[in-house]
């Protein structure tokens, strides 16, 4: 060892700092109750933690207290996030400490093998580890993930498998699964949609159909009849059984999969040495019994959420997973969990966490007969000081009224600057296809405010989309659209829409006209050689099915007349030949259909196409603009336009050939069932994680959309989301359940109304504005109604904007960690591609990758030919000059 | 000259200064002379008490670097043969281990350095007067050809493995941070403003293992040609002047060595080591651009630990002897225990360079990379000390350097390099801190036994 290196060491290793000292270095105060958490270790903790609690943080600290200072190695640490942006934060987060520790003792710490990420995910990642998870260390391929579109696509595919499964006739069969749910309609659209949402909720109660159908005479449901529940249970399997053939599964499947494979492996409870899981109030069953087993050796569960701010039932979440942790503790893993409050409110005035506490006294959250509690009790307090107003309604009048005074006071509060930006003050919505939603919008643009609505619309409607589908539409032509109804109308409307844009881009530019021409013409030209192929067969009587018979077609095909020259390089390539030769010779003839289909197939399909298009001036200046730090959505736009492409080049055509293009087949399949199904479902535009809000905007956000976030200034838009009773799904599913029941069905939207009220409402720091609606038709939900009638709560009419405190912008407290290959490498070889690729996630078009990597596989066998050829040509040279001597 | 074995009367000097004509030369300079009391009044009026923290941290580690160097004659017959050899000595000791053997105000450093070992000392062996390697042609080649070896040699590393860690990468880092067409911005390119043999320039070389060279001439050339020691290298003299200049080089060069894998590896370990350095914080000579890298590169760090919150490095530049130690003799008597002054450059040039004319742009431009300071500490001992300047370059615009430069707020750190300097004082040597003392102690090569072994050495490895 020189020197140097023994200095090095001795410098470098040093003792770690206390965590006290890290916490001094970060200026990080931990409260108290925040200190006992990250410095608990062993043993079941159950972490109730309020809005603005710095729940993320206490997270953080205590998996690096864990890896730190009790040795645990990050892969024997599990840690569940609710989104993958959520996964990320806390691993850059948690990289970022780890760092500022490296930074002082040189020790480095690899948290590749650290599970971290969306419960899918960390399921996905368990099924193959095959090292951790299974005894032989083999087993077979997991099978492919279907997101839900992906889960829709496949339910649309194998659509008439399943219904015949299930005794239904394909004809009728979505109007006899609408009926069930007490839909009229007779769309397979809907049907599927109905189908989709009871077979996740089936997979994650892990309900066996098998069971409940001999049950199914047993159990009551008092609105769905007996042969209703046994048709679900049957089309249930039949999607099960579309899935195995497929070697495909969905997300909630994939669950239960890695739940089995636990079951099945002895030290599944041990691997982990510590099982997180935040956001636990927005788990399911299946998920629940992972953690718990997953955690059954060590008793290390660490559980972190707020039952207050469970959204998502109509997910299958189960907020009594959260409520009655501690019972549940102790029936798996026989110990009471230790129960830490993170109840100081970091975020928000004192005024506004007041308010929201007494909104949730509003409801009672006990049962009728007062023996259950619903809601974990809690008292959340403010840490800031200032006790000014900061809750404030407006005169209650009607809506037109109501949103101008809201509007004038927002633009009051950018003019004296209590924002620093308008995409600090939030409008939040229960939905924001509401009528509301849209007068506050034209308020706000009446005083010359921009508003930024990312899932108000459809995708498919931005600009860019309308551009290049628009053009997709001039190239593969138009097809007739059959049906009836509100969708088939608006779709129709949108395809007008396009084709008149593309149009108006055809005629700004004629070079992209001439593409446009010259594409239709190759689809002509296709199309034609086809049918003349298609002649030769039917004049030779051939099969078509028959295997390629190379020495009696090959000429006739090659002759046929007006075959193109295209057509008759396809035909003629002698590569193609050896291929035909080869897979004869292994017993897998060609057929005769392959090769006409080959033969007239294009060279380009239609994420080609795309790229393609991104050559012209339209679309090129969108990546300029980019480039040069202007408006990023285009091309993110293009970016997502990308991705939904290669959807369909891997699932549905993957190579464009003739055949698909008689009778308008190809654009049928293209526009009326795949664009169509987007359109229906409502993909919405893309949303930078990093940067969710465009600047010089002020977003409107649905109360989903904000959970997470924070807002200097929020406008609760609406106080009034329609009790509609228990959701039809929990009505059919209560029945089926073997575990205990959770919230009564008759109160169960009552609570998620209260719930989802409470997100909104604690998403602001220093002004909540609620939008007080007075007159005809307007209501406001129950637990609004008392507080507003409190005549000491300010109206904006009477506010003073003096007492409000400046709200500056904030970077956030965890870094984005850059990676030195897949950026910084990227980035230097071409900022452009890094753009691209990984910034926007364009996806590449494989087909030219695969045309480059053939094109050099070609090239190399003609040289080694053609060393050949000339070795043996100096042989046979060689031996001639020998006889001659000889 | 004397003749060989012929010693100086030590009488003589007192002839010499009695000398009527050199008294009249005298007459006619200027030169450092004790102040009256009158003029010492005035003159320890600028001293103040120095600024000091309710709580200062002080770092945990001390590193202190300290260079000797020497010239060995081959043979008592052949003294102009000569071989040079120089050795840098890193003290790393930790000042919690140093406080528990704290005995009274003051501490024994031979009793610290026993307490662990890790002092060590770096040599290098160079060809002098009349040497050369074989397959070279001169002295010089010679030199700069054993330089370059050494200075990438694996004694030099970080991780012995890999040369990208050797003292010369270390160079070619700073190197490559030079201003104008020499800096490349490539941490391991740097620039020749001309190859030593044909005088053509600049050539860009790389740190690599392979001989690069000169694309004029086709000569060798060495990225050590950079710091152009050759140019001082004679084939038949001693190269006393060479060596000592590297030897400087390296006592500035091994500190931002360390911090630079310091920083590699544990950053913030940074903040809990302070690095001794002998000597003023200024690089002499033709190398003397590497001051300017120096505070380039002491100022990107800088900014990555104030961007976590935390103090600069802590880099004191301890002189024990020269013209501001001198100075600071005369007129100690005058100032008053805990006072501190940061010298500026009107009192430099008026009362320490004996009315010099100021330079046009301030004093040390070409040279200084840290300010110096005139410290008394409580218990009457005084030292000159210096801190790097919290710039990145002294021509920062909108700054005006000169006077800012003594502006004690802008060095975070005064603080606790004033609390370390009283802790770390010693006894032993006169207004001398333990680290420096230690330093000195593994790395002076005395003339009795040290250099007689080095002689021995000599002649016996070229008999």
């Amino acid at each position: 060892m020189s020197t140097f290196e023994a200095h090095l060491r001795a410098i470098t290793n040093n003792e770690t700092p206390s965590i006290e000292r890290l916490w001094q270095i970060t200026k990080f105060s931990p409260n108290d109750a925040q200190r006992e958490a990250i410095l608990h270790v062993n043993g079941p903790l159950y972490l109730t933690a309020g809005p603005g609690s710095g729940k993320t943080r206490v997270l953080l600290w205590r998996t690096l207290n864990l890896i730190v200072y009790h040795h645990v190695p990050p892969e024997r640490i599990f840690l569940s996030t609710f989104t993958e942006k959520a996964a990320k934060q806390l691993t850059d987060g948690l990289r970022g400490l780890l760092g500022l520790v490296t930074n002082y003792t040189g020790q480095s710490f690899d948290l590749s093998g650290m599970y971290v990420g969306t419960v899918h995910s960390l399921c996905r990642r368990l099924l193959t580890d095959r090292r951790r998870f299974f005894a032989d260390r083999h087993r077979p391929r997991p099978p492919a993930l279907l997101d839900d579109l992906g889960q829709y696509f496949h339910l649309n595919s194998a659509w008439e498998q399943i219904v015949t499964y299930a005794g239904l006739h394909p004809a009728d069969a979505a109007e006899r699964i609408n009926a069930i749910f007490d839909d009229k309609s007779a769309s397979r659209h809907r049907a599927i949609e109905h189908l989709r949402s009871a077979f996740n909720r089936f997979s994650e109660e892990l309900i066996d159909p098998d069971r409940v159908q001999a049950q199914v005479a047993t159990l009551a449901w008092p609105e769905f009849s007996q042969s209703d529940i046994e048709l679900l249970l049957e089309l249930y399997k039949a999607y099960r059984k579309t899935l195995e053939e497929r070697r495909v599964t969905d997300f909630a499947l994939l669950q239960q999969e890695a739940y089995r494979v636990l079951e099945d492996f002895p030290g599944s409870g041990e691997v982990f040495q510590h099982v997180i899981v935040d956001e636990y109030q927005d788990t399911n069953t299946i998920q629940e019994r992972i953690f718990f087993k997953l955690a059954s050796g060590t008793k290390n569960l660490c559980v972190v959420g707020d039952d207050d701010q469970a959204l998502y039932r109509f997910r299958g979440a189960t907020v009594e997973n959260f409520v009655q942790f501690p019972q549940r503790c102790q029936t798996y893993l026989g110990v009471t969990p230790r129960q830490i409050a993170l109840d100081i409110n970091y975020r928000s005035r004192s005024h506004i966490v007041n308010f929201y506490g007494r909104f949730m006294e509003q409801t009672d959250w006990r049962s009728k007969d007062g023996h259950t509690a619903y809601r974990v009790s809690k008292a959340i307090r403010a840490h800031r000081a200032d006790a000014g107003p900061a809750v404030v309604a407006t005169t209650p009048a009607p809506p037109e009224e109501a949103c101008e005074e809201i509007a004038a006071f927002v633009r009051r509060l950018i003019d004296e600057g209590k924002v620093e930006n308008p995409n600090q003050i939030a409008f939040l919505y229960p939905s924001l296809k509401s009528k509301q939603v849209e007068r506050m919008k034209k308020a706000l643009e009446a005083h010359d405010l921009q508003v930024y609505a990312p899932r108000a619309g459809r995708f498919l409607q931005v600009s860019e989309a309308v551009d290049v589908f628009g053009i997709y539409l001039l190239i593969f032509g138009r097809p007739s659209l059959r049906g009836m109804g509100r969708d088939v109308d608006d779709f129709r409307d949108w395809l007008n829409d396009i084709e008149a844009r593309a149009e108006e881009l055809r005629h700004d530019d004629p070079q992209l006209a001439q593409f446009i021409t010259d594409r239709r013409a190759e689809l002509q030209r296709a199309r034609n050689d086809y049918r003349i192929l298609l002649n030769v067969v039917a004049r030779h009587h051939w099969n078509l099915d028959a295997p390629y018979d190379l020495s009696r077609m090959k000429r006739a095909l090659y002759n046929a007349p007006r075959l193109s020259p295209v057509g008759q390089k396809l035909v003629g390539s002698a590569y193609f030949d050896r291929i035909v030769q080869k897979r004869a010779q292994e017993g897998h003839p060609l057929p005769l259909s392959y090769v006409i289909r080959r033969a007239t197939s294009l060279d380009w399909n239609f994420l080609d196409l795309f790229y393609h298009l991104m050559g012209f001036e339209h679309f090129k200046a969108m990546f300029d603009q980019a480039e040069h730090h202007g408006d990023e959505g285009p091309v993110a736009n293009l970016g997502l336009i990308t991705q939904y492409l290669q959807r369909f080049t891997d699932e549905r055509v993957s190579i464009i050939t003739a055949n698909l293009l008689e009778d308008d087949k190809l654009s049928a399949i293209f526009f009326n069932s795949f664009l169509f199904a987007l359109f229906r479902l409502g993909e919405s535009e893309w949303e930078n994680p990093e940067d969710p809000f465009p600047r010089g905007r002020i977003p409107f956000l649905t109360i989903h959309q904000a959970k997470g976030l924070e807002f200097p200034v929020v406008v609760l838009g609406n106080l009034y989301k329609m009790d509609r009773g228990a959701p039809q799904m929990e009505r059919l599913i209560r029945p089926m359940l073997t575990r205990p029941n959770g919230e009564p069905l008759e109160r169960m939207t009552e609570f998620d109304i209260a719930r989802m009220f409470y997100v909104a409402l604690s998403r602001a720091q220093n002004l909540l504005i609620l939008a007080h609606f007075k007159g005809k038709g307007q209501h406001v939900s129950p637990p609004f109604k008392a507080l507003l009638r409190d005549p000491a709560l300010p109206r904006l009419g009477n506010f003073d904007i003096a007492t409000l405190p400046a709200a500056k912008l904030q970077e956030s407290e965890i870094p984005k960690v850059y990676s030195f290959t897949a950026d910084y490498l990227l980035y230097k070889k071409c900022p452009r591609q890094y753009m691209i690729f990984r910034k926007f996630g364009f996806v590449p078009s494989r087909s030219q990758t695969m045309f480059f990597g053939s094109l050099v596989h070609r090239t190399l066998e003609d040289l080694h030919h053609e060393l050949i050829r000339r070795r043996n040509l100096a042989a046979k040279a060689q031996s001639q000059g020998e006889k001659r001597d000889a | 000259m004397p003749y060989q074995n012929e010693f100086a009367r030590k009488t003589t000097h007192f002839d010499f200064v009695r000398n009527p004509e050199v008294q009249e030369f005298l007459a006619n300079c200027e030169y450092l002379t004790p102040p009256s009391e009158k003029e010492a009044q005035a003159l320890t009026s600028v001293f103040q008490k120095p600024p000091r923290l309710p709580e200062v941290e002080l770092p945990h580690l001390i590193l202190a670097t300290d260079g000797s160097y020497y010239e060995a004659a081959l043979n008592d017959r052949i003294p102009t043969t000569r071989v040079g050899y120089i050795k840098i000595g890193a003290v790393l000791f930790s000042l919690k281990e140093f406080a528990d053997l704290r005995d009274g105000r003051f501490v024994d450093p031979f009793k610290v350095a026993a307490l662990q070992d890790n002092n060590t000392a770096l040599t290098f062996v160079l060809p002098s007067a009349n040497v050369r390697l074989r397959a070279y042609n001169s002295v010089r080649d010679s030199f700069r050809a054993a330089l370059d070896e050494q200075l990438l040699s694996e004694k030099t590393r970080f991780a012995p493995q890999n040369f990208h860690t050797s003292l010369r990468s270390t160079l070619f880092h700073l190197a490559s941070r030079r201003a104008g067409e020499l800096g490349t911005g490539h941490p391991f390119k740097l620039k020749l403003h001309k190859c030593p043999t044909c005088g053509k320039g600049p050539i860009e070389l790389e740190d690599k293992l392979e001989q690069q060279f000169c694309p004029y001439c086709g000569a060798p050339v060495y990225p050590s040609d950079c710091l152009r020691l050759w140019e001082e290298v004679s084939d038949y003299q001693s190269n006393g002047t060479a060596l000592s200049r590297l030897m400087m080089i390296l006592e500035h060069l091994i500190p931002i060595h360390y911090l630079r894998f310091i920083a590699q590896k544990a950053f913030l370990a940074l903040t809990r080591i302070a690095f001794f350095v002998d000597g003023p914080l200024a690089i002499f000579g033709n190398a003397a651009w590497l001051h300017r890298s120096i505070m380039i590169y002491l100022h990107e760090v800088n900014e990555k630990l104030e961007k976590k919150g935390m103090p600069p490095v802590l880099m004191i530049g301890l002189q024990k002897r020269g013209q501001i130690v001198d100075y600071v003799r005369l007129i100690d008597r005058f100032l008053p225990p805990d006072s501190l002054f940061a010298i500026d450059d009107d009192y430099r040039y008026k009362y320490i360079l004996a009315n010099r004319k100021p330079s046009k742009h301030g004093f040390g431009f070409e040279t200084y990379y840290g300010q110096d300071f005139i410290f008394k500490t409580r218990e009457g001992r005084s030292f000159v000390f210096a801190l790097p300047y919290p710039y990145k370059s002294k021509e920062e615009p909108g700054s005006d350097f000169i006077h800012e430069k003594t502006e004690w707020h802008r060095y975070t750190n005064l603080p606790v390099a004033i609390r370390l300097i009283e802790r770390l004082q010693t006894e032993l040597y006169q207004d001398a801190v333990v680290p420096i003392a230690l330093a000195h102690r593994y790395t002076a090569i005395s003339l009795q036994p040290g250099g007689r072994v080095l002689d021995l050495l000599t002649r016996r490895a070229l008999a």
